[in-house]
């Protein structure tokens, strides 16, 4: 990462887009079930990243900022009530793939309805986990919580699915 | 829910990780998880969005180190090199002037503070300079890359309680403009080490000249020159001296006087003047500016920041046929922050030229 020392904030800006800017967006539209609105998130965190590299400096400081401002940026777009109003939420996913006669999708829409009843912690340890595959320490560090808690998150998170898709089943 | 603490295959966390992670990966519910996800985030194929970032962080690549724009603005500057002899004849060039026969105004211009709306316009004479809007600031031309060439813009800065011209020159130099859009190619290293007026001419002299290509340099003179004869009204021509000696340019011989090269050529054929860059205003909101458009029509959209969807739009009148004329309108927004473009739309497909823009916010 000596090479990163050279980056201006702009540079910074290029490469970790170039790099990271689809998975940004994905991990915001995990969250939101919004593409459009995950796109928005994902481009206000660039831009703070922007004016944080002077401080930030290291590509994957970098990254993880660029984690937690989208992962927090997903929050609050989504208690906002107005966007709420405007982004109607997308068409029913199962039906969507039940015309596709797609049984696989109609399982993987199964699992994220049920993702979508779970607290938003819980949610987001699970997303983090299982989309990005971060470790514990990497979770903890992008929510700003104890490892502790990513774990408790994390295992009620998934006993709650587990409820959910065998209620649902 | 301990009976998740087990251990996991840790190969694609952090290696250095020193705790082993305790969130299982073979549990079937987790299994289903990651599928669904997985398949999910790869429906997910977002727009290429880093030009709108760089636009809003002010980053797009300096304009003289694209090397497609320098090749359409060298067509441009071909013309103006040929051209640029009868700049001030007539001593109309003035881009503060706003209309033929003498009956148009000064725009006021943009301020830095950015408190308010730019002053009312200031009683311009044909042919005759005017003086910035708000006493002691200066004018300062900065440069922005556009389909017809690179252009100049002006900003109204303030004097920081040196001579007008210095002043001037000095933020020039050394400050970036106000508007992110804006750019300049002159090393910021470059000092004023000599300034002196006999007559109309001002001799210039400089610590350092830009190491651009050609076209970057004949704008980034202009640049220089529309400055300095800006806030010296008396000045016409520029002889510009770099350490006392004739710019060391590979280019062009500036060793002779330098005058304005017609603003038809040179300037960014639509100004947006108020609301300035980043500052605060309450609504109705007013628009102005400054400039030239096919049929006179400068249309103008808003947007909220960060956001495609247009929430206001309206056109307005400015100049025609190579005349450059004041334009306002007035938008009433809700309180928040707004992209204002302005812009002429293309006669063959409709697609904005000449665009101008402003963030500023709604209290």
């Amino acid at each position: 990462m000596d090479a990163a020392r050279g980056w201006d904030a702009d540079d910074a800006v290029t490469r970790i887009y170039a790099a990271h800017y689809r998975s940004l967006v994905r991990l915001g539209a995990l969250l939101l079930r919004d593409t459009t609105l995950a796109e928005e998130v994902a481009q206000d965190a660039f831009v703070s990243m922007h004016g944080a590299w002077r401080r930030l400096r290291d590509p994957d400081k970098a990254l993880a900022y660029l984690r937690r401002s989208v992962v927090n940026g997903a929050r609050s777009a989504q208690r906002h009530a107005v966007v709420a109003a405007k982004h109607a939420p997308r068409p029913d996913p199962s039906a969507a793939s039940a015309e596709h006669g797609a049984l696989l999708a109609l399982e993987h829409a199964e699992v994220l309805t049920a993702l979508r009843t779970l607290p938003d912690r819980q949610r987001e340890v699970l997303v983090l986990r299982y989309y990005l595959d971060l470790s514990e320490a990497a979770i903890a560090d992008t929510l700003g919580i104890s490892r502790g808690s990513v774990k408790s998150h994390a295992s009620r998170g998934l006993a709650a699915l587990r409820t959910a898709l065998e209620d649902s089943a | 829910m301990s009976d998740d603490d087990r251990t996991s295959d840790n190969d694609r966390r952090d290696l250095a990780d020193p705790m082993p992670d305790s969130m299982p990966d073979d549990d079937p519910t987790a299994a289903r998880l990651r599928a669904a996800l997985t398949a999910e985030a790869a429906m997910v194929q977002p727009d290429d969005s880093l030009s709108s970032i760089q636009e809003r962080t002010g980053a797009e690549r300096p304009w003289w180190q694209r090397p497609a724009v320098l090749a359409t603005a060298a067509a441009v500057l071909l013309g103006l090199a040929v051209g640029g002899g009868i700049a001030l004849l007539g001593g109309d060039d003035d881009p503060t002037v706003a209309t033929p026969g003498g009956k148009g105004t000064a725009t006021g211009p943009a301020t830095t503070s950015g408190a308010e709306e730019s002053p009312s316009p200031t009683e311009a004479t044909t042919g005759t300079p005017t003086a910035p809007a708000v006493e002691g600031n200066v004018y300062v031309y900065y440069v922005m890359d556009q389909d017809n060439g690179m252009r100049l813009y002006r900003e109204e800065r303030p004097n920081p309680g040196m001579d007008p011209v210095r002043a001037a020159l000095t933020t020039m130099f050394t400050q970036p403009a106000v508007d992110p859009d804006y750019d300049s190619p002159w090393p910021t290293s470059t000092g004023v080490v000599g300034y002196s007026v006999d007559g109309d001419t001002a001799t210039l002299d400089l610590s350092d000249f830009p190491e651009v290509g050609a076209a970057a340099e004949d704008v980034a003179v202009q640049q220089l020159v529309y400055t300095v004869t800006a806030n010296d009204t008396s000045v016409k021509r520029v002889e510009l001296l770099v350490g006392g000696d004739t710019p060391p340019s590979g280019h062009q011989d500036w060793s002779e006087p330098i005058a304005r090269s017609p603003r038809m050529d040179v300037q960014g054929l639509i100004w947006l003047l108020g609301p300035t860059e980043g500052a605060t205003v309450f609504s109705p909101v007013q628009i102005t500016g400054y400039g030239t458009a096919f049929e006179a029509t400068v249309n103008w959209e808003v947007r909220r920041q960060g956001s495609d969807e247009v929430v206001a739009e309206g056109f307005t009148d400015a100049g025609a046929n190579g005349e450059f004329a004041d334009f306002s309108d007035t938008v009433e927004l809700d309180p928040g922050t707004y992209e204002l473009r302005a812009f002429e739309s293309s006669a063959e497909d409709g697609r904005p030229l000449n665009t101008d823009s402003k963030v500023f916010t709604v209290d």
